[in-house]
């Protein structure tokens, strides 16, 4: 199967003074050598602590941010080689759901008009069947006609995020990049937006690249999941899989982290330390100093993403011998 | 320990009275926590503040009692809470950055507040700041003393804030979402170190929160909060077994769950209420999906349905 999206190499490199105190100019490398395919109609969940490159990860495939290296295939397509205005045409097959709706949302403008613009830009329309257009959209999401002549502010969390939701479906959209579409809103909300999230994907057949940090809502999701660690990807593989039976130390670890809303359960071992920086990363393995079975071998040599069992890859030198199942 | 009995604290804004926290009662014991669950705007915070008789205008405590070791807090002269504030009861918030003051070193406001509560010298202050962050799990604590609140991660910061909290052995821990700004990794070894220093120091504990696997991990006694009422209150243990009211149980349905593959989620249709509604019947009619002609009518009353559980719903026995 040829992958709708295909992700090669990709690097980014930040200089930053962001957290010194001397004010000196570092590297931060956000995405390490990131690389992985998306099947068409499937979700993919990103996860990993904040700050490990996820949502670099999902600017720099848009060019919303520009690749240092790498190359981002979409339908076979280079999209960091080709020209803007080849790219325009492309970008409209390829939305993205922000985490804080209000923010990505203009403040002064009615629903009507936001919802509007995606047309204007890439679809120009007669009056009456814009009307049409933005009628079924607001259906779609579970919106109403009435909602079209108010501003933003007016709507709660809930709401915005279906007005977002909207307007990437304005496009009719083949690939849906959602930088953690659910993580502001409450939990009963959280649940409608989820529900909504997989029922238009079944019907507009759409794909997803899911970033969240929360690990039930991604399990629930995504048919597939990546682990990111430090701007690079440490395990891949099926959602159910990797609950059962992870591959890598810190896959294992966020897992053990995660509350688990049943009363009683016995303690589990906690992942110790301070999330990472990526400036000066370990060297080796980048997860050893907080890894409860590092050895000597995972101080000096990085392990590669490997292929452990059909389509579950791991970076951990013990992937073979380590039995983490739960 | 704490007893708190119809409180209610209104804002009195431009477009209406809000009614953020609308008679509520309940009470901790030495040594226990109690969680207050609920959705975005029922009324946590407002319940928090209103204990240290922090709420900001155009808000006022309006009516009700905050028994603290007997003593009615709303009696209190405003220098007298000064004295109990940061002492016997302390706060944890969820941004660790508005409880640290950003051009002071770490040592210095800690210090501060032990100086503030305490007779002691500047260097037994030092010493005992030390030793706090020692407790809280900070490395190198001696370098770190020297430090700005800026040069810390998240989760460093609230070690920080919770030394703050402790610095004076609070018999009441009062800790609005203390982990929601943080990483699951991180949240998971602050809410432990939360609960050790709470057992070695038996305070009771008010642990605000929306996160029902943290009720479940940290909490032995549970409230459900919704527009501004208590709708449910039970032991944990009672409250996830046999959920009483309609909105504890859609809460309870709605969680994605580790390790369970379900086609679909199951939420509470409808939004979360807003704070200028006012109810003639239930709060929770039009997202509730079990109503009856009266719950339109009239405002249930709490009502003792299990020994310790208590339910705001008419169709709870
Ligand atoms: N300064 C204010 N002026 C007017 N209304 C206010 C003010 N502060 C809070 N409120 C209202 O009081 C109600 C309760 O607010 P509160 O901050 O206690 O909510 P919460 O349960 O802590 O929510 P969250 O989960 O979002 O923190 C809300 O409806 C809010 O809009
Ligand atoms: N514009 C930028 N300038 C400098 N550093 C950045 C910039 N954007 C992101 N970073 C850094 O890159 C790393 C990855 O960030 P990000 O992709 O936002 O992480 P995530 O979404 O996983 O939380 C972080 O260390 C972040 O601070
Ligand atoms: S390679 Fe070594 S340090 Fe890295 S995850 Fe595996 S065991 Fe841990
Ligand atoms: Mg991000
Ligand atoms: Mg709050």
């Amino acid at each position: 199967m040829t992958p709708l999206l295909k992700v090669d190499n990709l690097n980014k490199t930040f200089i930053t003074t962001a957290g010194l105190a001397n004010g000196k100019k570092q590297r931060l490398q956000a995405v390490n050598n990131l690389s992985f395919a998306l099947i068409e109609g499937e979700t993919l969940g990103l996860v990993g602590e904040s700050g490990c490159g996820k949502s670099t990860t999902g600017r720099l495939i848009l060019r919303l941010l520009e690749a240092d290296s790498g190359e981002v295939f979409y339908k076979g397509e280079n999209l960091l080689k080709i020209s803007r205005s080849r790219l325009r045409p492309l970008r409209r097959e390829m939305q993205m759901i922000f985490q804080d709706p209000f923010s990505s949302l203009n403040p002064r403008m009615r629903i009507g008009d936001i919802l509007s613009e995606p047309f204007k830009i890439h679809k120009p329309l007669a009056a009456t069947d814009l009307k049409r257009e933005l009628k079924n959209l607001l259906e779609v999401v579970g919106l109403s006609v009435e909602h079209l002549d108010r501003y933003p502010h007016e709507f709660s969390g809930g709401q915005r995020q279906r007005i977002g939701i909207a307007r990437a479906l304005a496009v009719k959209p083949n690939l849906i990049i959602a930088d953690e579409p659910v993580s502001a809103l409450d939990v009963s909300i959280q649940a409608q937006i989820i529900n909504l999230l997989q029922d238009i994907q079944k019907e507009f057949k759409l794909t997803y690249l899911f970033i969240a940090h929360d690990l039930a809502v991604v399990q629930h999701i995504c048919d597939r999941v990546a682990v990111m660690y430090l701007g690079r990807i440490v395990e891949i593989g099926p959602a159910l899989n990797i609950y059962r039976r992870p591959l890598h130390p810190y896959t294992e670890a966020l897992l053990n982290a995660v509350p688990i809303p049943i009363p009683g359960r016995p303690g589990r071992a906690l992942l110790q330390g301070e999330v990472p920086s990526p400036i000066n990363p370990p060297s080796g393995c980048p997860f050893h100093p907080r890894c409860r079975y590092a050895k000597s071998i995972c101080e000096t040599d990085l392990p590669p993403l490997e292929q452990q069992s059909t389509g579950h890859e791991s970076a951990c030198h013990f992937a073979k011998e380590l039995d983490m199942s739960r | 320990m704490l007893q708190v009995r119809d409180l209610k604290t209104y804002f009195f804004t431009a477009k209406g009275v809000v009614k953020a926290v609308d008679g509520i009662s309940f009470s901790i014991k030495k040594g226990e926590t109690l969680a207050l669950v609920g959705e975005s705007g029922c009324g946590k915070s407002i319940t928090a503040l209103s204990l240290l008789r922090l709420v900001p205008p155009p808000g006022k405590i309006v009516g009700g009692q905050i028994r603290f070791n007997g003593e009615d807090l709303l009696y209190l002269s405003e220098s007298e809470m000064r004295r109990l504030r940061g002492n016997r009861i302390a706060m944890v918030f969820q941004e660790p950055m508005t409880a640290l003051n950003p051009v002071l070193r770490i040592g210095d406001q800690i210090s501060e507040v032990l100086l503030q509560h305490q007779d002691i010298s500047p260097g037994e202050a030092r010493d005992a700041s030390i030793k706090l962050l020692h407790q809280v799990g900070i490395p190198a604590p001696e370098q770190r003393i020297r430090e700005f609140p800026h040069q810390l991660s998240g989760g460093l910061r609230q070690r920080i804030v919770i030394a703050m909290a402790l610095a004076c052995n609070p018999q009441l821990l009062i800790a609005d979402e203390p982990t929601t700004a943080l990483d699951v990794t991180i949240q998971a070894q602050i809410m432990e170190l939360l609960g050790r220093l709470q057992q070695q120091r038996q305070m009771a504990t008010l642990l605000i929160t929306h996160d029902l696997g943290v009720v479940a991990e940290s909490a032995q006694q549970v409230a459900i909060m919704y527009a501004g009422l208590i709708v449910e209150s039970a032991s944990v243990a009672q409250l996830f077994a046999a959920p009483g009211h309609p909105y504890t149980r859609g809460l309870l349905a709605s969680l994605p769950r580790l390790g369970e593959k379900r086609d679909r989620l199951s939420p509470i249709d409808g939004q979360v209420p807003s704070p200028l509604e006012s109810h003639t019947g239930c709060p929770f009619l039009p997202r509730c999906p079990d109503v009856i002609p009266i719950c339109s009518s009239r405002y249930p009353q709490l009502q003792e349905t299990e020994p310790g559980q208590h339910v705001r719903c008419w169709r709870a026995e």
